[in-house]
């Protein structure tokens, strides 16, 4: 009765999850919890309709499990910080202006800093998220990036 | 309204602390960590919320895992605590227990309110 239960809630999560990117280490490690959760609850002599309610009050309807296995990686795809910069780099490249399209990427992604407190268009900040707060080194980044985006506005002025 | 999210941020707060202290004993898989949370009923996550939390503790290298077999399913995640998370587990409890030993402090100076 369980490995039915088991088995039919897997297939549906992986068909839910056709078209979104799921890792699938997270989702192996996920089944093995799924299956201990259900071993547990089979002890406890439940029927199959039982088992079924009980997945699905504790991981939600397979839909809902395979949208959250996503989430992560959706968000993570295509970041608003990268198509800015490479919006940037290709107006630098087509367009007749030298410093203004970095000056103004700099600009954006300095605000988009301290406005979001999400740096994480900078690797440090990607690779140790837990070092983000309100004070410190974070805030001289941004302003240090701001300033040298005005300064690459000006040195366009200038020009 | 207020309340609930006070609660909500130290519930927040004390998962990676209270993950750290189970894999202190022993390593455990996320269903293992789960029920044993369960059991505390204050710090109990329900379905799959545990996996944030423990992806956070990797990425600091708080945590580290391996692969074990299983003998009627799948394979299981079992995670161990690294000589980092047991140095961050040290200055987190001594801080904890720092702010509980302010804060009762002023509670028993003047404590009105309770």
């Amino acid at each position: 009765m369980k490995r039915n239960v088991y088995e039919t809630y897997i297939l549906a999560v992986e068909q839910e999850s056709d078209g979104y990117s799921i890792n699938s280490a997270e989702f192996e490690e996920l089944k093995a919890h799924i299956h201990a959760f259900l071993e547990e609850h089979d002890r406890e002599g439940k029927s199959g309709q039982e088992l079924k309610a009980e997945l699905y009050r504790e991981f939600g309807n397979p839909a809902e499990l395979a949208q959250n296995l996503a989430g992560d990686n959706k968000r993570s795809k295509l970041s608003l910080p990268l198509t800015a910069a490479l919006l940037a780099a290709g107006v630098a490249a087509v367009s007749p202006y030298t410093y203004a399209p970095i000056g103004l990427y700099m600009l954006f992604i300095s605000s988009y800093m301290m406005i979001t407190k999400k740096p994480f268009a900078l690797a440090y900040y990607r690779k140790n998220p837990h070092k983000v707060n309100n004070h410190g080194f974070l805030w001289s980044y941004s302003f240090l990036i701001f300033a040298l985006g005005l300064f690459l506005l000006s040195l366009e002025w200038q020009r | 309204m207020m309340g609930d999210k006070w609660l909500f941020q130290l519930k927040k707060g004390s998962f990676e602390l209270a993950v750290l202290l189970l894999l202190k004993s022993k390593p455990m898989y996320g269903y293992e960590i789960t029920k044993k949370l369960q059991e505390t009923g204050e710090l109990s996550l329900g379905g799959s919320a545990i996996y944030p939390v423990l992806k956070r503790l990797h990425v600091n290298d708080f945590i580290d895992y391996y692969w074990a077999d299983s003998e009627n399913g799948p394979q299981k995640k079992y995670y161990f605590i690294t000589d980092a998370g047991r140095k961050a587990l040290k200055n987190r409890m001594e801080t904890y227990r720092n702010f509980y030993g302010a804060l009762s402090s002023l509670d028993e100076s003047g404590g009105e309110e309770t």
